[in-house]
This record gives C-alpha cells, structure tokens and sequence, in this order.
C-alpha cells in the first residue's frame, strides 16, 4: 500500500505557489509601472518565452536523440524532480529578458542532447551559467536600473509588497512567504531547508546593522539580489538537497552564512553559488546525521 | 513517539461481525528449528496438547490436532521455508487427561505461574514470557490496538474475552506487584469499550486508555513511546488471554485468530484456526477468491509482504491475509525527499539502508520494528522495509 500522487502534489503546490507571483508581476508591469515609470510592457512575454525555450530545447534535443535511434531520452536527470516547466516557470521569474530565452534553449538542448546526468541543482547551474554569459558580454542585466522617475515616492508597504524596483524574484518578499507557506503544505517540500536560510540569512544582515545603528542596507540585503526567492524556491530542490532532518537545517544554514559573505562580490549569483557549493557537500553533511 | 500518520481506510472493506471458526484441518504443520529434538516417531498417534517436539533452547511445541505423524516436510512460513512435521487429523480431539487446573486464577502464586509458562513454552515475540515476567518492571501495558488497519484480530479477541482479559491483568498485576496496569484500547471502537467500561469498575488498579487510531501505534515499541512509559511490559491482549486460557485450563496454546480481509475476497472476516494449518486449506474451505488479478498480503498492507502462494503455515507470526485488487506499482528512482527518514517511528533511515547494504549492520541491531512506514510513504514506490529487513537478517 503506497501513499500516492505525491509529488505530482508537489509540483501542483508549486504552480500554485508561483501563480501569485506570476499575477503580481503582470499587475506590476501592466498596471503600476507602465504609469509611473519608463517600462516596457513586452517584458511581460518573458515567463511564456522562456517556458517556450526550455520546452524547445528539451524538444529538440529529444527529437535528436530519437533520429539517433539512443534509448534512453529523458528531461529527468537535468529537473531536479519538479519537471521541465516548474523549473522554467521559477527560472523566468530570475533571468534577464535580453539573453536568457536563447540561453535557456541552448543549455537545455545541449544537457538533454548529452544525457548529462547533473548532480547539481539545475535551476542554479542555468542561472550560473547564463549570469557568466551576460557577463562576460558585459550586459549588466543584472543590476537594478531606476525605472522610475524621480517624482515617485514608495512607502515602505510597497517595498515589501514588491512594487519597489527589480525583478519579481527579488522584491515581493510577502508573495515569496506566501509561496513558502503553500510550499509547506506539501510533506516533501524541504521547508526545514527553506525556514533555517531565511533566518540565519536575516539574523547575519540584521544584527550587525542594529549594532552598528545602520539601517541604510538591511531591505536591499533581506529582499534584493533574490536571496529571499532562491532559499525558498531553488535551494530545497529534492534530488541534491540535504535529505536527513537535521542536515536540511545545516544546509539551509551554511546556504545563509555563504550568501552572506558572497554578496559582498557577487551579488545576483551569491545564492546561486552558495546553494551550488552546498550542493556538493549534501552527502557529507547528510552522512553525518545519518545515525541517530 | 515522532511519528503515527493516520491512513485512510477503504471504508468498504468491512468486516463481517460473526467471528468464523475452521478448527478441523486435514493437516497440521510444526516448524522444526535447527536442534530441534523430536518427540512423536512417523505413524506414531498423537493426542491433541502433546508435546510433539523440543527446540534447542527449550522450547516445547504441543500438537494442535490429535491423529497420525505422517513425516517431515518443507513448506513455507512468513520467515521463510522450514522443515516441519507432518500430522494427519483424525478429527477425534482426543486429550489426554492432565492435572486439572486452579478453581480460579487468584489462586496461583507468582512461581506456579512462571512454571506454568514454562511447562508450556509460551512466548512472546519470540522471547519466553518467563523470562520477560521475571524482568521488574513498573507497570504493565496491555496493548488492545491492531497492528494492521484493515484486520480485527484485536477487536474479535477483546470482545470475546472482555472479563477475561480484565481478570488476567488484575491477577497479574498482584502476582507481579505491578504498580500501574494500563489496557491501551483504539477510540475508534465505541462497542468494545463500552463494554470494557462497564466492568472495569471492578478493577480498580487497571487503567483504561484511549487513544486515536493512528499508524503505528499498534506496535508495542510505538505504543510505549506513545503513552510514555520507560519502565514498562507491554505485551499484546490476545497473548493476556493465552495467559488466562493456561491459568484457566491448564492446557496449551492450539489456536488463534486471524483476518482475512481485503477488496477482492468473500466473505471478509476474522476465524479461529488451529496453529499449523494451512492457509490455503483455510481458504478452500472458507473462502471465495482467485488468484487472479489480485494482490496477496501476508500480515496486511501497510507492514505485511506480497505473497503468490497461500500454501504457508498459520504460526504465531500469521495475523492475516488481505486480498486487494490488482494495483500497478512502479518503483522509480529515489527522489532524496528523506519522508522515510522523517516519518520513522523508531528514527531510522531506510534511505540510507537501501544506499549503503552490508555496511550498517551495527548502527541497526534490534532498530527496525518492521511497520512498513517507510514503504507506505515512499512517493517513489520503493521498497524499502524489504531492505530494513534484509539487514536486520544480516545481523542475526
């Protein structure tokens, strides 16, 4: 007797706990900056772009690998559990529009094509890789361009809210805490991982800041550079996480601790790299609380 | 206690409310361990209770049936197959005339129980009820809860034996110097505790609880942890009754109940069967199903294992047998979700059992109480118990 359907639970909570992202950004862009700023509504065709991409790209690669009569043709091994279009629906609300579809289709197609067996998280070794492209390119798509103009006055509320400016991946820290709460409500949903980052993570960026009595930085440090989005979203991915109770909440913490440090160089790919680094010593840190 | 899940039955397989009984089989089986010393020659006649056989450490076994041996065969038990002598039933019940047993139980002291047990090799998990009646213990849980979700071996055994069962705890509890006697019954069951409320007043010193219906409390490990007793024998209703049946009879243990349940199986319920019977002899007779499209559980679904054949013996370790429908399971890659992990009732962790086979052997001694938990939830299908299990082998 087998308890079922849970990770297509999963993945369904998922959708679900993106979706109020993905309305918020449509209000944000449609609604809210096209009247107060110099924004250009065709951003919107991102997330269909770079679902439409990764899907190709797996697509073809496939295509590909059947003409060459290969057996095993498989997405599997590159999504880490949560499918090929929950990982480019998370990865469209990070990436760049500028580059990022074309990237998107290409690194897909290359992995499937391949049969690259990635034990690594996916979504942070495509944003890692795309972030090296755009700079190596010197795009600077990365960084926070003032979109508004000058008249524009934000309360605080709105910058919690996300309607401060950047992306939605790294401003719509109550949406964000929304999705981790539905992402709780599924029992694979490694929410000790999600839980332990964020608050060692604020921990680190507000103590120091109470000590000092400087504030100045503590909102783009919690809620910018999608620290906030990649601990709840990316860093719990099932396969290459942490899987013992008490290594998920090491993980989450070590996640935090080099996050901290790595934003000081590599602000947009800190998370990315921490979870990555993580990554790698998930057995080791597993291992050790393996027996009781 | 970490973790109890509750599992959501199938509300239509319900079991009938007559307890059914099939003590007449053509055969019966006893497994012979190794060391075993025979004590019956093929074609010799034995009466129903004799001592049939001695095992190596002691162990007495007592013939279910009286009638002919016919031999030594292999066949299968829910641990694996066994040599097993053979007798043939003459369907006669002859017993031989015994010392007759205590007008009432109270009249027994502390050693003529513990010779009792011993006389009569009862035992629990396979340890000698002697041995664990001789250990101090503080008080004495009496476990009234199933195991399986789907089987009533439990409910049949406490309404059967409600004053029974209430008298054996107090008379134990006295002879034992018990401090605290607590009967642990499923709230889910208002009949049987009705039933056990109206009488308890009698007994003051025995404690009843209720509690929820809940996996997998019905283990007796699960069970102590649960209601938080460190310094406590936790022993099973059904075998509180075998106790009373010895008191009260002076004679062997030669039945027990089991459950035959299930989506695809007519009629389903509990029967009282002799020890060494057959199942399938038991389900010719008393049952109707095919083998066809259905899935075959041994001791039920969640902890029980599949099996093809119902040619095994019913012993102390057969609870049951639960008919499904045929289910396609696919076992697929391990997600690294760590549920197992997390939702072991005695902090273990398949995942890593099932990764690291022949390498932890010791970090597992006496660990897994084989409740399936890890199988049940797995969303990957594995099967993980099997390996729990394997390692466990392994150790012993």
């Amino acid at each position: 007797m087998r308890s079922k359907k849970i990770t297509s639970r999963l993945n369904l909570v998922y959708i679900i706990s993106l979706f109020p992202l993905l309305l918020f950004g449509i209000y944000k862009n449609i609604i809210f900056l096209s009247s107060k700023a110099d924004i250009n509504t065709i951003i919107l065709l991102k997330v269909p772009l770079i679902i439409f991409m990764s899907v190709s790209g797996a697509i073809l690669g496939i295509g590909i690998n059947s003409f060459k009569k290969n057996k095993k043709v498989t997405t599997k091994d590159f999504y880490n559990g949560r499918g090929l279009i929950i990982e480019s629906l998370i990865m469209s609300m990070m990436l760049p529009f500028k580059t990022s579809p074309l990237i998107v289709f290409l690194v897909t197609f290359i992995f499937v094509l391949l049969h690259l067996k990635l034990k690594l998280n996916s979504i942070a070794v495509m944003y890692l890789i795309i972030f090296v492209i755009n700079e190596l390119l010197h795009l600077n798509v990365f960084d926070i361009t003032t979109q508004f103009n000058n008249e524009v006055v934000l309360r605080w509320t709105d910058l919690i809210f996300g309607l401060g400016e950047g992306g939605i991946a790294s401003t719509s820290v109550i949406l964000i805490l929304l999705g981790l709460i539905l992402l709780c409500f599924n029992p694979i949903y490694k929410k000790e991982i999600a839980i332990s980052s964020i608050i060692t993570f604020s921990l680190l960026v507000i103590v120091p800041d109470m000590i000092s009595n400087n504030y100045s930085d503590i909102f783009k440090m919690l809620c910018g550079y999608n620290v906030l989005f990649s601990f709840v979203f990316i860093a719990p991915s099932l396969k290459y996480s942490a899987y013992t109770t008490k290594g998920k909440v090491l993980s989450g913490i070590l996640i935090a601790v080099l996050t901290y440090f790595l934003i000081l160089l590599v602000p947009y790919a800190a998370s990315m790299i921490s979870i990555l680094l993580i990554n790698l010593v998930t057995p080791i840190i597993d291992r050790i609380f393996v027996i009781k | 206690m970490r973790n109890t899940i509750s599992i959501k039955k199938d509300e239509n397989i319900k079991l009938n409310n007559n307890l059914k009984a099939y003590l007449n089989p053509k055969y019966a089986f006893f497994k012979m361990e190794k060391g075993t010393k025979l004590k019956v020659k093929d074609g010799s006649y034995v009466y129903k209770n004799d001592i049939i056989m001695v095992n190596s450490d002691g162990y007495t076994v007592h013939s279910s049936i009286s009638g002919i041996v016919l031999g030594i065969k292999d066949v299968d038990y829910e641990n694996g197959k066994k040599t097993s002598l053979v007798i043939e039933n003459d369907f006669k019940e002859n017993v031989r005339i015994r010392k007759s047993a205590k007008k009432t139980i109270y009249d027994y002291k502390r050693e003529d129980v513990l010779n009792l047990f011993e006389d009569f090799s009862l035992s629990y998990d396979g340890i000698k009820l002697v041995n664990l009646f001789n250990e101090e213990y503080e008080t004495l849980v009496v476990n009234g809860l199933d195991k399986e979700i789907y089987f009533g071996n439990m409910y049949f055994t406490l309404r059967e034996n409600t004053s029974s069962i209430l008298e054996a705890i107090d008379f134990l509890s006295i002879a034992f110097g018990y401090k605290k006697c607590v009967l642990a019954l499923s709230n889910g069951n208002s009949k049987i505790i009705s039933a056990f409320m109206d009488i308890i007043g009698t007994y003051p010193n025995i404690e009843l609880r209720l509690l929820q219906d809940e996996y997998p409390i019905g283990f007796n490990k699960c069970l102590q942890e649960y209601l938080g007793y460190t310094n406590a024998l936790v022993i099973e209703a059904n075998k509180i009754v075998d106790i009373y049946n010895v008191l009260k009879k002076n004679q062997p243990i030669t039945e027990k109940i089991i459950t035959v349940s299930g989506n695809a199986v007519e009629p389903r319920s509990c029967i009282n069967v002799k020890i060494g019977t057959l199942l399938s002899e038991v389900f010719i007779n008393n049952f109707d199903f095919s083998f066809k499209n259905v899935d075959v559980y041994l001791n039920g679904l969640v902890h029980g294992k599949l099996i093809d054949t119902l040619q095994y013996v019913i012993d102390e370790k057969v609870d049951g047998i639960l008919i499904m429908k045929k289910e396609e399971k696919i076992e697929s890659e391990c997600l690294n979700c760590g549920l197992c992990q997390r939702k072991c009732p005695v902090e273990l962790n398949p995942k890593y059992v099932r990764d690291h086979l022949g390498k932890v052997r010791h970090e597992y001694k006496d660990g897994c109480i084989g409740c399936g938990l890890c199988d049940y939830i797995c969303p990957a299908n594995r099967k993980l118990m099997q390996y729990m299990k394997e390692v466990q082998d392994n150790e012993k």
